[in-house]
This record gives C-alpha cells, sequence and structure tokens, in this order.
C-alpha cells in the first residue's frame, strides 16, 4: 500500500467515526470549534482541520446533540464553546456500543485470517 | 513559506456570505451562519489563527458544506427552473402567434401590399399576447408545486408585459442608431435587451411572490436545539 493509499484508507476509516470521536472529546472537556480541532489533532486524528469540523458540529448541533454557550472573555473576543447534551451522551454510549461490536468483529475476521489462509 | 493567502476576516466572510446568497439561503439562517462562523473565526484569530488556515483556499466549498450540514432553509426562487420553464412555455405562443400573423401579413411584404400601422400593431400585439399567455399557462401548470406559484404567475402577468413595452421602444431606439442594421451582432444585442428586460420582470416577479419568506424568519436556525432521543 503506498503512503497516498494509506492516506486515503485512513480518510474513509475516520469518516464513519468522527462525529462519535467529536463527540467524545467534548463529552470530556465542552470546547470551542478550533480548539475541538486541535484536540482532534492531538488524538492523532487527522480530520481534515476546521473545514471538515466545523460543519459537522453545526449538524450536531441541529441535531441536538451538542448544545453552544457564548462565553465572554475580559481579555478577547467571545468565543462559543459547544458542550455534550445528555441527548448527545445518550447517542454517544449508543454509537460506542455499536463501535465495539463492529471493532470485535473485524477483528474476530481479520485474527481467522492471522495465519496467511493459504492452507 | 506558507502559500495560504493572509485573508481578514472581513474577506472570508464576503466569501462564505456571498455563496450562502447565491444559493438562496434564507436571510434569518444565513445572519446566524455569519454570526456564529464571525465568532469562532475572531475567536482564532486572538490565538493567531487566520481564516485562510481554518477554511483553507475553498471558502465556497466550505460555505457550502456548512450550509448543508446546518440543514438551513433555502428561499424556493427556483429561477433557474422558471424562466427555462417560462422560455418553453413561450414556443407555442410563437408558434401559433407567427401561423395568425402571417396569414394576415404577406411575408415578404411587396410595397403595394404594405399594411397599414394599425394592422401591424394589432398583429404584433396579438402575437405578444399570445407569447405571454402561451408561457403564464406552462409555468402555472408546470410549477404549480412550488411555493407562491399563484402570485409568481399574477406578478409575472403584470410585468412581462409592461416590460415588453417598456423595452420596446429602447430596442426600437438601439436598431435606429446603428441606421436598422441586420448584422448578427446587433440583431443579437436586440434580442438581448429584449430577452433580459423579460427574464427581469419574470425574476422581479418571483421575488415579489416570496418577499413573505425571506422578510419572516422562517425556519432559522435552532437558537436551543430540541433534544432528541438516541
Amino acid at each position: 500500500m503506498t503512503p497516498v493509499e494509506g492516506s486515503e484508507r485512513q480518510t474513509q476509516l475516520l469518516r464513519g467515526a468522527l462525529d462519535m470521536c467529536m463527540l467524545a472529546l467534548l463529552a470530556k472537556e465542552p470546547a470551542h470549534g478550533y480548539e475541538l480541532v486541535r484536540r482532534l489533532d492531538e488524538a492523532g486524528l487527522d480530520a481534515g482541520g476546521y473545514g471538515t469540523v466545523y460543519p459537522l458540529l453545526t449538524r450536531m448541533r441541529g441535531l441536538g446533540l451538542v448544545v453552544d454557550e457564548v462565553q465572554e472573555s475580559p481579555s478577547g473576543p467571545r468565543r462559543k464553546v459547544y458542550a455534550v447534551t445528555p441527548a448527545g451522551h445518550q447517542r454517544l454510549a449508543a454509537w460506542q456500543a455499536q463501535w465495539q461490536r463492529f471493532v470485535n468483529t473485524v477483528n474476530a475476521t481479520l485474527a481467522d485470517n492471522a495465519g496467511g489462509g493459504h492452507e | 513559506m506558507s502559500e495560504i493567502p493572509l485573508w481578514t476576516i472581513d474577506q472570508a466572510m464576503a466569501g462564505a456570505e456571498r455563496e450562502w446568497r447565491r444559493l438562496h439561503v434564507h436571510p434569518a439562517d444565513l445572519a446566524g451562519l455569519s454570526r456564529d462562523l464571525r465568532d469562532d473565526l475572531t475567536a482564532a484569530w486572538a490565538e493567531g489563527v487566520g481564516p485562510a488556515e481554518l477554511i483553507g483556499t475553498d471558502v465556497r466549498g466550505f460555505a457550502r458544506r456548512l450550509a448543508d450540514e446546518a440543514r438551513v432553509a433555502r428561499v424556493p426562487f427556483e429561477f433557474r427552473r422558471l424562466l427555462l420553464t417560462a422560455v418553453v412555455g413561450a414556443l407555442p405562443g410563437i408558434l401559433i402567434g407567427y401561423a395568425i400573423v402571417f396569414a394576415h401579413i404577406p411575408v415578404p411584404a411587396l410595397q403595394t401590399q404594405q399594411p397599414g400601422t394599425g394592422a401591424v400593431l394589432t398583429a404584433y400585439t396579438v402575437l405578444a399576447a399570445l407569447v405571454v399567455v402561451s408561457s403564464l399557462l406552462t409555468v402555472w401548470f408546470r410549477l404549480r408545486d412550488l411555493p407562491s406559484m399563484g402570485h409568481t404567475v399574477l406578478g409575472m402577468a403584470l410585468l412581462v408585459p409592461l416590460a415588453g413595452v417598456l423595452v420596446t421602444p429602447v430596442t426600437m431606439g438601439f436598431a435606429a442608431l446603428v441606421d436598422y442594421s441586420d448584422a448578427l451582432p446587433v440583431v443579437a444585442i436586440e434580442c438581448g435587451m429584449v430577452a433580459a428586460a423579460l427574464a427581469g420582470a419574470t425574476i422581479l416577479a418571483r421575488r415579489w411572490s416570496l418577499r413573505g419568506w425571506t422578510a419572516t424568519g422562517r425556519q432559522p436556525l435552532p437558537a436551543t436545539p430540541p433534544t432528541s432521543p438516541a
């Protein structure tokens, strides 16, 4: 697999899990949009930057999974901090359970094939 | 050295708002999107991160994605469909009209058979009326499911003939200026003038009929999002 193929595959894998990761990070601690991008980067998730994360954050807000709160700052501009709602926590728990089942299934499938499958 | 252009927040916002207007995002939603994005860009700017580093070079694409994900309401102008339907709908009127006109005015008209001004005016008025009626009926039957189409058709019935009456002397004046040339570019300009006036009247009629949509805060972004079960 070339580095380009690897990168594309990584992007595809992340596409289905990015909203869950965003929700998990916000569940740990509320953050504003740019801060969330930074946390995703620190977590090792190449999420595609603010251009990808911010629209997704807006959708999650529209779905009622996160709520925003404007925080006035005495030293800087006001900023909108996003936090997970009770509905968001419920959704996150459901997504985590679903993800665990999926990962277990994939791992089991890969383990079956660990010997090379050329017997 | 970074190749990312150093946009200001105002430039980035202007680009995004232009794209949202092009997408006919409802003004209330546009204001909400704009306010939220500006707050975020300003907060990032305070930390030394510019808009271009955040959004990337494709502001329009970002604005489109944001509007899609936010599921904002769009004002259903449907200008392209409306204009196309109006043009297609005018064709039967043109064909029938010319058949009637040519039945009464031999072409090419001989000097001895020159019709009177009254006859010509009457013939072309009938032709124009047929074209307008044919177009309006088609618009109504094909697009009646769109919101406020009744008002749109009424507005067109008023404004399209008015535009025709106004643009005719202007076009004739232009034709006189170029000594009634029948060169292709001249004819194309004359046709363009008439088409622009009629299209403008149609767009104005549609905007007028949807003024309620844009004036009221229809389907704005939720200030407090609804909670939904997982």
